[in-house]
């Protein structure tokens, strides 16, 4: 109850609802928009936070992850083209549906379930996340060591693409992190005499550039995407009658939603395809999937919006994002000087509580913006593409350089636009970066502070059970991974003989 | 089009990535080892994690040709197995995009008309380089070149103006008008 008495003040004695309001309505635009992912709507904002208070800034992107997955719906059902990763899964019924002339009908159950699929993962946030936070309040310098280690193997292990990329990957983001006045010793590193290196790299200015900038330099070699009738599109919500249809799919989906968004590196799309899956295999039509199944549409959707709330609870419980949306949210958290994991429940309880109240009302506003943010966001879809990428250059422009007033992180953000681009020509994953960059500090400063306890002994990490523990199940990832990677390499070998024969 | 007769093992360009990045870690091994020992250093002094990220790269690396030769190696034995004189066509890496390049030239320009904006910046002021920018980038994207693009280029630069310096407060360039001023 205490908690709950904390939100309602939180809410009633800051602007942190306006802001949840703001964060979902910009959240359904840049969601609406192909190639703006909650990731990159979430890193747009970044720079626009550094001047708030925390918990209405966290709360705005929080909302903001919130909104844009319902968001990416909206282009998935009306002109096939899927606004973020997530909604991917939406397209096959939520298109099909368009075309029978039921477009509005598609769009209400999209939004509909989302709501419903936030709320069951919102109410898994707040029961799980402190206990999860207690067992980690047991953890010491080597444990900590540890934790980072597994979060960085798993996501490597997890990751798209083969794993020694993804390793490489985590190795250029923890290089990045190292440079800057190192906050042990005070020596500064990789600075190269430029001042403005001093304090490190801005977690901001990386995502930003590996994020946005590389977004639109792949950009500038796809073509535009389609257009839709406007004025054909209204959003109807299902009524009582037919949401009684539907209450198996979103129950699916928002049961695999929250089991996916814990899990490290599965994020929203796994968990779409995976609800959209089993609620045609538990359906009693499973013949209408692909044809314009209401199910399809509530499963996936119910599904991506419960991992918007549970992927917050490895990071406010452990301090280790599990997807890159959530390592942005967690470079939020930083950059307010708020360092998410088991500690955050102690000395910053009105934070924790003000964005579990933030995150709510962001869930129930995101049915009624969903439909009164309809009619802008189809209007930007509607606007030609290079007005769209050329507003969105300008406008990373001018936020970056708000931060520091400097065009020496406008440099920057060009230098890892560039960095993210070759990434993804290469194929190199980017949340091992992202997630080797935030928690580069957390692994290189307890494994020193752990070494300083033995006078530089390194059995400290397998005479502690919690690390020795851990350790083992990163390097079971690892080789598990590994092993998952040959094989593949071998199946895809035999294939093409296969194929020859 | 290469057969499956006559296919040849190619060096993957995984190979010359991994050969990148020995270099790259050799560079940032050379830097590491540059870093000053501080009197406040401990049993592990600030330069150890640099170093021991540099020696993990090249491992990656030296993995990531490795890999790369192994799969290529597999390819041409199957292929020449087969002898069907079909056409080979090399497996595609999932997720990532190959662009030939041209297509690299395209999207680097996205970043050189940022350069140009970032030394215009400084002597235009704001308003005039964001226009410009904003100009530029719809024409590269594919606008028409017209007074359309031009008055929109216009109206956003406005937008951001009263965002930016009138909303937020932020001091954005003013550029060499100020110092024309009597």
């Amino acid at each position: 109850m205490d908690g709950l008495a904390m939100a309602f003040t939180v809410l009633t004695t800051s602007p942190a609802i306006f802001f949840a309001i703001a964060g979902v309505a910009w959240g359904i635009v840049g969601g609406a928009l192909p190639g703006i992912s909650p990731s990159i709507a979430l890193a747009l904002l970044l720079p626009f936070t550094y001047g708030m208070d925390p918990i209405p800034a966290i709360v705005l992107l929080a909302a903001t992850y919130v909104g844009a997955e319902y968001g990416g719906s909206i282009p998935a059902i009306l002109i096939n083209t899927p606004g973020t990763n997530a909604a991917a899964a939406t397209v096959v019924d939520g298109y099909a549906m368009h075309r029978q002339g039921r477009g509005g009908e598609a769009l209400g159950i999209s939004l509909q379930s989302g709501v419903v699929g936030g709320l069951f993962g919102l109410i898994f946030l707040v029961l799980f996340t402190e206990p999860l936070a207690r067992v980690a309040l047991s953890f010491n310098f080597p444990a900590y060591f540890a934790l980072g280690i597994l979060g960085l193997s798993v996501i490597v292990s997890l990751s798209s693409g083969s794993l020694v990329k993804g390793m490489i990957a985590a190795t250029i983001g923890m290089m990045i992190a190292t440079i800057g006045t190192d906050p042990l010793s005070g020596v500064s590193r990789f600075t190269f005499g430029t001042p403005e290196l001093l304090t490190g790299i801005p977690y901001v200015i990386v995502m930003v550039g590996v994020f946005a900038m590389s977004e639109l330099m792949m950009t500038a070699n796809t073509p535009d995407w389609g257009k839709t009738d406007q004025k054909q599109t209204r959003i109807k919500l299902p009524s009582f009658g037919q949401w009684r249809k539907l209450w198996r799919a979103q129950g699916i989906g928002s049961g695999i939603g929250i089991f996916e968004g814990v899990m490290p590196g599965a994020g929203g799309s796994v968990a779409a395809f995976m609800s959209y899956n089993e609620a045609r295999r538990w359906s009693s039509e499973p013949d209408m999937f692909g044809k314009g199944a209401p199910e399809g549409i509530a499963a996936p959707e119910a599904a991506n919006n419960a991992v918007a709330c549970t992927a917050l609870v490895p990071v406010l419980s452990f301090g280790i994002p599990g997807s890159n949306s959530a390592a942005i949210l967690m470079g939020g958290m930083l950059i307010h000087g708020l360092q998410p994991g088991p500690m955050l429940f102690a000395k910053e309880p009105e934070f924790i509580y003000g964005l579990f109240g933030g995150l709510a009302v962001a869930n129930v506003a995101q049915l009624f913006l969903g439909v009164l943010m309809m009619t802008p966001a189809l209007w930007l879809v509607n606007r030609p593409k290079p007005y769209l990428m050329a507003a969105i250059f300008a406008l990373v422009f001018s936020g970056i350089y708000s931060i520091h007033n400097s065009t020496f992180d406008l440099y920057l953000v060009l230098l890892f636009g560039v960095v993210g681009y070759l990434m993804r020509a290469f194929g190199f994953p980017f949340l091992p970066m992202v997630l080797g960059l935030v928690l580069g500090y957390l692994v290189e400063a307890n494994y020193r502070r752990s070494l300083e306890l033995t006078s530089g002994d390194h059995r400290i990490f397998w005479e502690t059970p919690i690390a020795f523990g851990l350790l083992s199940v990163a390097v079971l990832f690892v080789v598990g991974s590994a092993i998952r990677d040959v094989l593949s390499a071998r199946k895809a070998a035999r294939k093409i003989a296969q194929e020859a024969a | 089009m290469e057969t499956q007769s006559d296919v040849r093992f190619q060096i993957p360009r995984d190979v010359w990535l991994g050969l990148g990045g020995i270099v790259f870690a050799g560079a940032y091994w050379w830097k590491a080892a540059r870093i000053p020992i501080s009197p406040l250093d401990g049993a592990v002094n600030a330069a150890a994690i640099p170093m021991a990220l540099a020696y993990a790269m090249v491992l990656f690396s030296t993995i990531l040709i490795l890999r790369a030769i192994a799969i290529e190696m597999m390819f041409v034995r199957a292929a020449k197995a087969a002898r069907t004189g079909k056409a080979a066509a090399r497996p595609k890496e999932a997720g990532a995009h190959y662009f030939s390049p041209r297509e690299h030239l395209r999207a680097a320009g996205v970043i050189g008309i940022g350069i140009i904006y970032l030394l215009l910046l400084p002597r235009l002021g704001y308003v005039l380089s964001i226009t410009a920018l904003f100009f530029a980038m719809s024409v590269y994207m594919g606008a028409k070149v017209g007074a359309y693009t031009a008055a929109l280029a216009v109206g956003i630069a406005v937008f951001f103006y009263f965002l930016f310096v009138q909303i937020l407060g932020i001091p954005l360039p003013a550029g060499i008008w100020v110092s024309l001023l009597p």
